[in-house]
């Protein structure tokens, strides 16, 4: 039974996906298109194609071509920064045919798998970690520079959510491979040192989400007007929530970008706090699924990538619901298996795939 | 191990989610539930009409009347040329002016805004065929205030205006908001809330940008409730037409009950003005009249009362045994109180208290308040009610004033044998209302009980309920001695009511010329017929026109008017 817990959990979050982004585009607004249910429900298909694939593709024949896949998307990341199309202000996807290709998504897998290969590297048939062994520059220094080329593209996309997401991965996985802690420590103090330097290189609407999450009613119409409305929303929603399809911040469109980023308000108006908690349960369970995976991997290469998957979503769930409640600043990110988003959708599908796959053989 | 750490900070991040979830929806749920509501909830109004106010016998002095008139919701509106020359032919009024309107009135997407009121008919239902054309352009029927009498009685009703400031912030909590129409001085503004309509609407649920959705209900308005005054509107009008625009005040009353019959004061308004955009340079001249046309005379007004007052001092000086109805003074013109010579208005000689009541002498009086005292003469004006409001149920009564030795001490200040003197003649620091006057002589001419005046017979579809009277305690013998002085003062040659072509007319009373510096004095006449079984009590006042004649002329007008109107 145990072997079905992430497949179950998958299969619960996506059905309430589908019926939260019906329930969004029920009203058509200028915002969503007819067409963002059948996408998603098309993405969903597919997602469930890739991870029954790579849950019965044994993850090591596949650990040669993880360099590659790292390369390839570098390769998009620069290919964003000349032909992407732009949407409010940045540049993060490429249109391919119909889809809008986000290489953001897939350099969370890249750097996921790539830190796994290099924590690892010791040969993945060796059973013990070098735990405490890894000096400063073995266990900073070369993954930062593994991790600093995409963070830096996708900085400059901007998508600064996504970029520091790669980052927390990097230092908890750093963290999990024996790396000092006090390394670690002086590494977060950097960045803390440095941060006010990066204020300068913010964009405006950067600075403005930052100065509306101190005070949103700062620009109660303007860049406060999403923090606002989606507090309205969630709040809204009570104990037992509106009842599908009944959420006025939703279906009259006063929440914007329902169905992407703030799809957890539109559902949790309709849901209450019931289906918020049971909705957040169901998160918990698949991630805690994910770390139960690392824990009972068979070789350390697996140990590193369930663990990294479990991480990402623990981070974007955690991240994406602060921000719809008004905890953290709005950043970028979506809700995993909710937001409507193919790119998101896919690399999900395939790192829980991939996570099955070590559970089948774990 | 470290695995394990990591596991517990992401269980404590998801237990933040749970509790700040708890927080918002559990915690502060209602609140923002509230707030979603607002966001998407939006009531167009739809007025109702406000009650009528109708004299005794079922007149309406204010009416209400249908009128069209040419709105625009700015919701649906589109504000192309091609709409607004359409609309400037069919009201006539020309683009620049329309598109000024809609600038300068708009408050929100979902607040009509007025263009044009009081069109007719046939335009009203032009603009209902093109409604396809004019997106936004609505007929609304409103009720309006019409008045029958033009400005009869126009300080007893008051009139209506658009809600300012000071009553939007003291009134928010009974639904009041900008631009309601409320009411201002007299009856509309005493029965606010049984006039006041209730507003209905239609409640609809709108999107982001405001665009409506889908009706949600539809409450329709309440008209307001009538109010029956207690006035009859044909006297009302003989006695306003008879004042022929002189500044002063007139009110009949029932003397056993308080029934107002009539309340007049001059000069008048027209009420329905203050509606009107149009009338705006009217509504100045009248605000800046020194004439003062707004304010009521007869609650509003206080003024020195004169020789009136004598019947006081006549009763006091009698209940107190200080004099006799057959003690005799002699007047020769003037008398001195301590170094100061005080006059009288003419010599009279000899003479008892009924004669010098229908003299108006003041020598007797003066002599007369010396024996009774200052204090007593106060407590008696306090007892007929004077220096305090009556309780009329109108807004804005004033109390007047009664002076005394001890108030006059309490500023530190002495009070001389002549204050004493003039007090008993109703001169010095006395000063009466017009209604108090009327509510004085009342109580002498029913046999000593003091009424409280009273104007609104129903209002809701419920008789109101008058104040009891006051009993008095004074002997009737006291007061027939004060009646049968006011009788002669019509009836006997030399009386000062007595100008002749009172025959028919039993009534009696007195009259008082009121000394005003450097001004025409005022006059006074106050009384009741008829003489022997008294049933109306009036009070004429003419301010600043001269001796007490006037008033007396003015009431004799007003009297034989209504005679031959069949009236009394």
């Amino acid at each position: 039974m145990r072997n079905y817990t992430v497949p179950i959990c998958v299969f619960m979050i996506t059905a309430l996906s589908l019926f939260t982004l019906y329930s969004a585009s029920y009203v058509k607004g200028p915002f969503v298109e007819s067409s963002v249910f059948l996408r998603q429900s098309l993405w969903i298909l597919l997602g469930w194609i890739a991870y029954l694939f790579f849950s019965r593709l044994s993850y090591r024949k596949f650990v040669g071509f993880i360099y590659p896949f790292y390369g390839g998307v570098i390769f998009s990341l620069l290919l964003v920064l000349f032909v992407g199309g732009v949407r409010f202000g940045a540049q993060r996807w490429i249109k391919i045919w119909w889809f809008n290709f986000q290489p953001s998504e897939f350099a969370k897998l890249a750097i996921i798998l790539i830190l796994s290969r290099y924590f690892s590297r010791k040969g993945f048939d060796e059973v013990r970690l070098n735990v405490g062994n890894l000096s400063f520059f073995k266990g900073m220094v070369v993954p930062f520079l593994i991790i600093a080329i995409p963070f830096a593209l996708i900085v400059k996309q901007p998508d600064l959510g996504t970029a520091l997401l790669l980052v927390f991965i990097f230092l908890a996985m750093a963290y999990m491979a024996g790396v000092k802690f006090r390394y670690i420590l002086s590494v977060l103090a950097m960045g803390v040192f440095f941060s006010p330097l990066f204020w300068h290189f913010l964009k405006d609407y950067q600075k403005d989400r930052l100065m509306v999450f101190l005070n949103p009613d700062s620009d109660p119409l303007g860049a406060g007007y999403t923090i606002i409305q989606s507090r309205i929303a969630i709040g809204s929603g009570r104990l037992f929530g509106k009842g599908w399809l009944a959420g006025t911040q939703g279906q009259l469109n006063f929440l914007p970008e329902a169905h992407t980023d703030f799809i957890f308000g539109i559902f949790s108006e309709e849901a209450g706090m019931l289906g918020c908690i049971l909705l957040i349960g169901i998160y918990f369970t698949l991630i805690r699924g994910a770390f139960l995976a690392s824990e009972r991997a068979e070789d350390s290469l697996g140990r590193f990538f369930c663990f990294g998957v479990g991480l990402m979503l623990a981070l974007q769930v955690y991240i994406n619901i602060s921000m719809t409640m008004g905890l953290s600043p709005v950043v970028g990110l979506p809700l995993p298996l909710m937001s409507y988003g193919g790119s998101s959708m896919l690399v999900t599908f395939i790192g829980l795939g991939i996570t099955q796959n070590i559970i089948r053989r774990g | 191990m470290r695995v394990s750490k990591i596991k517990i900070i992401i269980l404590a991040l998801f237990l933040i989610l749970i509790l700040r979830l708890a927080y918002l929806q559990a915690v502060k749920g209602n609140f923002y539930y509230s707030l979603s509501n607002k966001n998407c909830i939006r009531v167009i109004p739809v007025g109702g009409a406000r009650g009528k106010i109708l004299d005794h016998s079922g007149e309406p002095i204010a009416d209400n009347q249908i009128s069209y008139c040419i709105s625009i919701l700015p919701i649906e509106f589109r504000q192309s040329k091609e709409t607004i020359s359409k609309l400037s032919a069919l009201i006539g009024k020309r683009a620049e002016q329309i598109n000024k309107i809609i600038k300068n009135n708009l408050i929100s997407a979902f607040t009509p805004i007025m263009l044009e009121k009081g069109v007719d008919k046939r335009t009203a239902f032009l603009i209902e065929e093109n409604k396809l054309d004019l997106p936004g352009v609505i007929v609304q029927v409103l009720p309006a205030r019409s008045y029958p009498y033009k400005g009869a009685a126009a300080h007893l009703l008051g009139y209506l205006g658009e809600i300012d400031r000071w009553r939007i912030t003291r009134l928010k909590d009974y639904g009041y908001k900008i631009k309601d129409i409320i009411g201002f001085g007299g009856i509309e503004q005493q029965m606010e809330q049984v006039l006041r309509s209730r507003e209905g609407g239609t409640q609809i649920q709108v999107d982001h940008r405001g665009r409506a959705v889908r009706t949600l209900g539809f409450r329709a308005s309440a008209a307001g409730e009538d109010v029956s005054l207690t006035i009859d509107i044909k006297i009302q009008k003989i006695i306003e037409d008879s004042f022929a625009g002189r500044k002063g005040a007139a009110v009949l009353m029932e003397a056993d009950t308080g029934r107002i019959i009539a309340l007049v004061s001059s000069p008048g308004f027209y009420p329905g003005a203050f509606l009107d955009a149009e009338s705006s340079d009217y509504i100045r001249g009248i605000l800046s009249n020194s004439d003062a046309p707004l304010l009521n005379r007869a609650v509003s007004g206080q003024y020195p009362f004169g020789s009136v007052f004598k019947i006081i001092s006549t009763v006091a000086a009698l209940e107190k045994k200080k004099i006799t109805p057959e003690k005799r003074f002699f007047c020769p013109g003037m008398l001195m109180v301590g170094p100061k010579q005080f006059n009288c208005w003419s010599r009279h000689d000899s003479q008892d208290l009924r004669e010098a009541i229908a003299h108006s002498c003041n020598v007797y009086f003066y002599h007369l308040a010396l024996i009774l005292g200052a204090d007593y003469l106060s407590e008696y004006a306090l007892k007929f009610g004077l220096g305090r409001p009556t309780g009329i149920d109108l807004p804005y009564e004033v109390s007047g004033n009664v002076p005394s030795m001890l108030a006059r001490r309490m500023k530190l200040r002495n009070w001389y044998d002549g204050d004493t003197a003039n007090f008993g003649i109703g001169q010095g620091d006395l000063l009466v209302s017009p209604v108090q006057a009327v509510r004085f002589m009342s109580a002498i001419a029913n046999g000593g009980k003091l009424v409280t005046p009273y104007l609104i017979e129903r209002a809701a579809g419920k008789d109101s309920s008058p104040k009891p009277p006051i009993q008095l305690g004074i002997d009737r013998k006291s007061l027939q001695i004060a009646i049968e002085g006011m009788r002669q003062v019509v009836n006997l040659d030399t009386g000062t009511a007595n100008i002749g072509g009172w025959s028919g007319l039993k009534v009696a009373g007195k009259t008082g010329t009121a000394q005003v510096h450097n001004k025409l004095s005022h006059g006074w006449f106050v009384g009741f017929f008829p003489y022997d079984k008294p049933k109306i009590v009036f009070c004429f006042f003419l301010e600043n026109t001269g001796p007490s004649i006037h008033a007396v002329i003015l009431a004799q007008q007003v009297f034989n008017r209504m005679k031959e109107d069949n009236l009394m």
